[in-house]
């Protein structure tokens, strides 16, 4: 029994320190990415829409095989897993031996076997040509070389063996950093007005954040991996003022929010003007601005729900599509402080015909037919992305490692050996290198015509 | 800082630039043509240089009036991509002794060039960024990307003339295990080698495909993790799964398989060129495709609000 666990463990690492598992890996990965990427997945363009494109049928088998969303299939994650179980291993198993390997001296080998080197010259000897002649103009290039009896071996870098490991060692780096992240990492996002704020807190399958009566209370979910260790920081983040910039033409050229970020006393810990590419960071807790908007509040059938304003002409509107043609378009009007507004129309979807329908006054409901509309103001929010990134410090030394591995990788190794015949009246002279072939022949022969001047 | 136009000193040098390449595909066709007018591929060259210079110059002046780096829409995208072509090109001949297809480099360029001139006037106008694009991570994000896919190409274009070496021209030649050759250096003195291709030449596509590979491949995976860097940044999320970067990660997957395909020295040439020739196509569908197919995604600019 104990053997046979043996032979497994054997074979699983056998297989899985193997260099032909890896390309199988990078091919079958690059296929089902380039489907993922070809495919509409469910998470960018939501359910609806690919139940729309292939019908329900096809839409669900599909979604069985994963297909809908590749990247977060079984056997996508099945895939990287393996590669990075294959790296982890090939990486102690096969790379990082290279080591010793890399500064020793070649081995020696036969006359016979030196004719056979991918490059190799026979000369005659004489007195002032021996081997330390070509020891002596090996050396001069930078060569190792030394005489063992009638023989010479040489060789020059090395190096760059080891670059192949201090990559390894960069990728394996990201990785553990992936792996913290995934377990103790979190992310999220709010949407939340002036002089409001919110707690992070685990909301379990709900997505979406919990007002409460007192605006600095809400609750912004976090979304995190099943398996979790992290934890929620305490801290309650305020809003202390948002607000836009825009270019001339109108076109927005940057959002700000002014966060502070209290402790459960609150004390004051940190504040920051955010904008997009330049976040709040506090103790692992970092916070973006990701869009911003002005909202209206709206209930539709006695629901309450808050919509996007879009700036469409000059005017403030939601657009709701309800059938395949037509849609309701609302548009709220807010001359001065008396004047606040909302008036309906019905549209068709392609926007060529629109009918006034009436108007709703603010925190007033009317009913249209067979729905109930209310408006209850407008409110401009600003989108905030949270989130925790504790693997995040690794990327930088992982980059590092990998990048500096390439450069190692340089190089190449070039060996060259000689040795008298038995007679002791000829040389054979001859090289190879693992890299850059055609340089080190150049190299080769310039050595070899030298010898030859000189002699 | 909105709407300004190009300039008319920026026009100048990007013709003089284009022009240039137009010199160069001639002279590097007619040395490639006939191998003894080793001049002719020298002012090749020089005709390079010159369109590589005057394009500096033409992007130095786009980045005084924009302000920064000039690397906000797709024409000037464009034109560095021309210029890293360029520059990966002159420094592999430099380094390498690449010849034999300086004339499709530079023909290709061209096609680079008139595409850039034919694009719409709002795709070249200096226009104000979108909050996401503010940032001094665009500098640091694509031109590495740029230059790799520079050297991606040049590598293709070798494997390209391998396969064309190996299946077309030498196609009556069985698969021979070495070729030798044997070269005299003095009297008496003879240096024989082997490399394990049908020709010296088929060994040189090959190699020079390699190098390419070898320095486009780091390239490629500082561009993708600044990426990442850059999209925490803005996004506050490393990796999204979107199009562009999904793609990108495709042509990452291609290209480690074949370094790796490499240390097995059995593979035969064309298998790895063949996986180069596909690798550049992945190359290409991250540059153009994802905007052009409309895969969708957040590398789309214009609909964040
Ligand atoms: C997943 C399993 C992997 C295995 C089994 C594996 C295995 C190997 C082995 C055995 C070598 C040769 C080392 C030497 O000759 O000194 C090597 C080289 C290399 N590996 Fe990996 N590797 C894996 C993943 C990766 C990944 C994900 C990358 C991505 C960057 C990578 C990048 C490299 C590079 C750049 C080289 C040097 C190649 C060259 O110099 O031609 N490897 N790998």
């Amino acid at each position: 029994m104990k053997k046979i666990l043996e032979n497994i463990k054997n074979a699983f690492l056998e297989e899985f320190s193997s260099v032909k598992l890896a390309i199988t890996l990078f091919i079958f990965l690059a296929i089902t990415t380039l489907i993922g990427t070809v495919l509409p997945e469910e998470p960018m363009v939501g359910a609806a829409e690919l139940v729309k494109k292939y019908g329900l049928e096809k839409y669900k088998l599909l979604k069985s095989f994963g297909l809908t969303d590749v990247f977060h299939s079984w056997w996508y994650l099945a895939l990287l897993t393996a590669l990075g179980l294959n790296l982890i291993i090939a990486s102690f198993k096969r790379v990082f031996p290279k080591w010793r390997i890399a500064f020793a001296w070649p081995v020696e080998i036969e006359e016979e076997n030196i004719k056979k080197l991918p490059i190799n010259c026979e000369f005659n000897l004489n007195k002032e040509f021996d081997l330390q002649v070509i020891e002596k103009n090996l050396k001069e290039k930078n060569y190792k070389a030394k005489i063992i009896g009638k023989k010479l071996i040489a060789v020059k870098g090395g190096w760059h063996r080891l670059g192949a490991s201090v990559t390894h060692v960069g990728i394996l780096t990201l990785l553990i950093g992936c792996t913290v992240t995934i377990l103790t990492g979190f992310n999220g996002m709010v949407q939340v007005g002036e002089n409001e704020g919110f707690y992070l807190s685990d909301l379990g399958d709900n997505s979406i954040q919990i007002r409460s009566v007192e605006p600095e209370n809400w609750l912004a979910p976090i979304s995190k991996m099943p398996i979790w260790i992290g934890r929620i920081p305490p801290y309650l983040v305020k809003v202390n003022k948002t607000w836009r910039e825009d270019y001339k033409t109108g076109q927005p050229r940057q959002w700000y929010s002014d966060l502070s970020v209290y402790d459960q006393n609150k004390k004051e810990l940190a504040r920051k003007t955010i904008h997009v590419n330049d976040p709040l960071e506090f103790k692992g807790l970092d916070i973006y601005q990701s869009n911003w908007g002005r909202f209206s509040q709206i209930s539709f059938n006695n629901e309450l729900i808050t919509l996007p304003l879009e700036n469409f002409r000059g005017e403030d509107i939601v657009v709701l599509p309800l059938s395949e043609d037509i849609g309701l378009k609302l548009k709220v009007i807010q001359n001065n402080k008396e004047k606040d507004i909302l008036e309906l129309y019905s549209i068709t979807n392609d926007g060529s015909k629109e009918k006034y329908l009436g108007e709703v006054e603010k925190n007033k409901k009317l009913q249209f037919g067979p729905m109930n509309i209310g408006y209850f103001g407008t409110q401009t929010l600003t989108g905030l992305q949270f989130k925790s990134n504790p693997g995040g410090i690794l990327i930088y030394p992982g980059m590092f490692f990998i990048i500096a591995g390439v450069f190692i990788a340089f190089g190449s190794r070039k060996q060259i050996w000689a040795a008298i015949n038995e007679n002791n009246n000829r040389i054979v002279i001859g090289g190879n290198a693992d890299r850059s072939k055609g340089k080190f022949f150049q190299e080769f022969e310039e050595l070899i015509s030298k010898l030859a001047l000189n002699k | 800082m909105e709407n300004l136009g190009i300039s008319q000193n920026e026009t100048l040098f990007f013709n003089i630039s284009g022009f240039s390449v137009f010199i160069a595909i001639w002279f590097y066709a007619i040395s490639w043509l006939n191998s003894k007018l080793k001049l002719l591929k020298k002012l090749g060259s020089l005709f390079l240089f010159l369109s590589l210079i005057s394009l500096t110059i033409a992007l130095v002046f786009r980045g005084v009036a924009l302000n920064f780096f000039p690397l906000t829409n797709l024409y000037e995208s464009l034109v560095i991509f021309a210029w890293a072509v360029i520059a990966a090109y002159l420094f592999l001949e430099w380094k390498f002794k690449i010849d034999s297809f300086g004339w499709v480099v530079s023909a290709f360029l061209l096609m680079v060039f008139l595409y850039a001139t034919w694009l719409p006037p709002s795709q070249k106008q200096i226009a104000p960024l979108v909050p996401a694009l503010q940032s001094y991570w665009r500098t640091i994000h694509v031109p590495p990307l740029l230059m790799s896919y520079a050297l991606f190409l040049i590598g293709a274009f070798s494997s390209a003339g391998y396969l064309i070496e190996t299946k077309i021209l030498n196609r009556g030649v069985r698969e021979k295990k070495d070729i030798k050759t044997t070269k005299e250096i003095a009297d008496g003195v003879k240096i024989s080698s082997y490399v394990r291709e049908i020709s010296q030449r088929a060994h040189f596509f090959d190699e020079i495909t390699y190098r390419c590979v070898t320095f486009a491949f780091p390239l490629l995976t500082i561009g993708i993790i600044n990426g990442a860097l850059w999209a925490n940044h803005a996004w506050g999320a490393l990796w999204q799964w979107d199009p562009k970067e999904t793609m990108a990660l495709v042509t990452w997957f291609i290209y480690a398989a074949y370094l790796h395909f490499r240390l097995n020295t059995k593979v035969s040439g064309s298998v790895l060129a063949l996986i180069s020739l596909i690798g550049v196509a992945m190359v290409y569908l991250t540059y153009f495709g994802v905007n052009q197919f409309n895969f969708g995604g957040l590398h789309t600019y214009g609909k964040i609000e």
